[in-house]
């Protein structure tokens, strides 16, 4: 998953629903581990829309 | 790298890990309060609705500095635009809530952890979890001067809805997409608020498929304009949904957004366990959230208060097993968990109605006087103006 910055609050809701626990949540930035597997959860569960994930596993 | 020893870590600083500190300085402690933010309370995830109860029951005395608002009732319109108010008529000091400003009251609460003699440390992300092999006994962390290791014989998640901490102890704390609600909120100024002692609750699906929209009023001209969705139900963003309800209600369309906010709310019930040797799971990360209005902050600190015991007296007496730390669980579902229980249904109920049935039931609940703000009185009042709801309510009452 790729989280735009600018667009971002940091809520956190995207790590709630990881499904591997991959999701960080910093003060500043919220990025995934090594583990993400694209599954794409977090981009629908995103509040403004600030997560894409590069390929969707169906 | 610099190494710490407590009897008690709490990781996340938000109303539930201050008020678990706080509780267990106090029982006598060596507690560290560990937050990732470099300002607590900041970014707000929240409505900023509390009761006045929780905090005369946990010996809070409310401050100006962090109370935007006061209010005593709440109106509810409907889809076709049928308004339900409710107004408490056994209010005490004549308030029954509060509009916080959490920027402060979360600092607040952490200073009254720090009063009781807990440590605090902001700017430290904790990344991991302490192992002396298949035990807990600390967390691993990123702090703002370089990594660090707390050894301590309790840990307190209460790490927030995305609940880390738990699931790195190997507790099942991940929510799908059915379990929360997804939420956004702007904080507006300049906008018209009709009174500003009331909540305002909008319902139907022209403004969001599944949950509610709400104007809490900060004040004459000032609100927390906010609107959540059931991630298994979203369509669109919430923060378009949002947009969407602000432009076409008029008192809110003229105002100027001051602040975004985001978040999600579990919205499933609370987690079926909440202890384990050495761990402590409390507040949103263990799911402790009315269900059915999304309040998080009233449960949160009820439990963690309830932890923070606990956790200090199972140090003291030298057992720190999931089996003495059960106290927390038994102590917090005695005291909320038939309540949340019952939320979790009204929601499910909720979810279920049309617009059509919505409007029903507001028209039967409208110039209903409430002598309570509570669930049982108003279903009570419900089943007798309109028995015909009844089999949707059955379960409830």
């Amino acid at each position: 998953m790729k989280v735009d910055a600018s667009v971002c609050l940091r809520c956190g809701a995207c790590a709630s629903v990881c499904p591997v626990n991959a999701i960080e949540v910093a003060d500043a930035r919220v990025q995934a581990g090594k583990n993400c597997t694209n599954c794409g959860i977090c981009v629908k569960i995103c509040p403004v829309g600030a997560v894409t994930v590069e390929k969707r596993r169906v | 790298m610099r190494k710490e020893e407590y009897d008690v870590v709490v990781v996340g600083a938000g109303p539930a890990g201050s008020m678990a500190a706080r509780a267990a300085a106090r029982t006598g402690a060596k507690v560290l309060l560990l937050d990732k933010r470099r300002e607590l309370g900041v970014p707000v995830q929240c409505g900023e609705a509390l009761a006045e109860e929780p905090l005369r029951d946990l010996g809070i005395k409310p401050n100006p500095r962090w109370i935007a608002g006061e209010v005593n009732a709440v109106r509810l319109i409907s889809p076709s635009g049928i308004e339900v108010s409710i107004a408490e008529k056994s209010v005490v000091h004549g308030k029954v809530g509060f509009i916080l400003d959490r920027k402060v009251f979360d600092k607040h609460l952490a200073m009254l952890a720090a009063k009781e003699g807990a440590d605090v440390r902001v700017g430290t992300l904790v990344d991991g979890l302490l192992m002396d092999g298949k035990k807990i006994a600390g967390v691993k962390a990123n702090s703002f001067d370089g990594r660090m290791e707390v050894r301590a014989e309790v840990v307190i998640a209460a790490d927030g809805v995305v609940s880390r901490v738990a699931r790195w102890a190997g507790v099942k704390t991940a929510l799908k997409p059915e379990d929360i609600e997804s939420c956004a909120q702007f904080q507006m100024v300049g906008i018209d608020v009709k009174s500003p002692e009331v909540m305002e609750f909008y319902f139907g699906s022209k403004i969001t498929p599944a949950g509610y929209a709400w104007v809490f009023p900060k004040g004459e001209d000032m609100a927390n304009v906010g609107i959540g969705i059931l991630g298994s139900r979203m369509q669109r963003t919430p923060i378009e949904y949002l947009k969407g309800f602000v432009d076409s209600t008029p008192g809110l369309k003229k105002g100027r957004v001051i602040e975004i906010n985001g978040g999600g709310v579990p919205v499933c019930g609370p987690l079926p366990k909440t202890v384990k040797d050495n761990l402590l799971i409390v507040g949103d990360a263990a799911h402790q959230v009315n269900a059915l209005t999304g309040g998080g902050i009233d449960s949160a600190m009820r439990a963690s208060d309830i932890a923070g015991e606990v956790a200090a007296k199972a140090v003291a007496v030298g057992d720190v097993s999931e089996k003495a730390l059960k106290e927390y669980e038994k102590r917090w579902r005695e005291q909320m968990g038939k309540r949340l229980e019952r939320y979790l249904k009204a929601k499910d109920v909720l979810l279920s109605m049309s617009d059509e049935d919505l409007d029903k039931l507001a028209k039967a609940l409208q110039g209903v006087e409430f002598d309570k703000i509570s669930l049982t009185d108003m279903l009570k009042v419900l089943t007798k103006v309109n028995p015909k709801l009844l089999w949707k309510l059955k379960g409830l009452m």
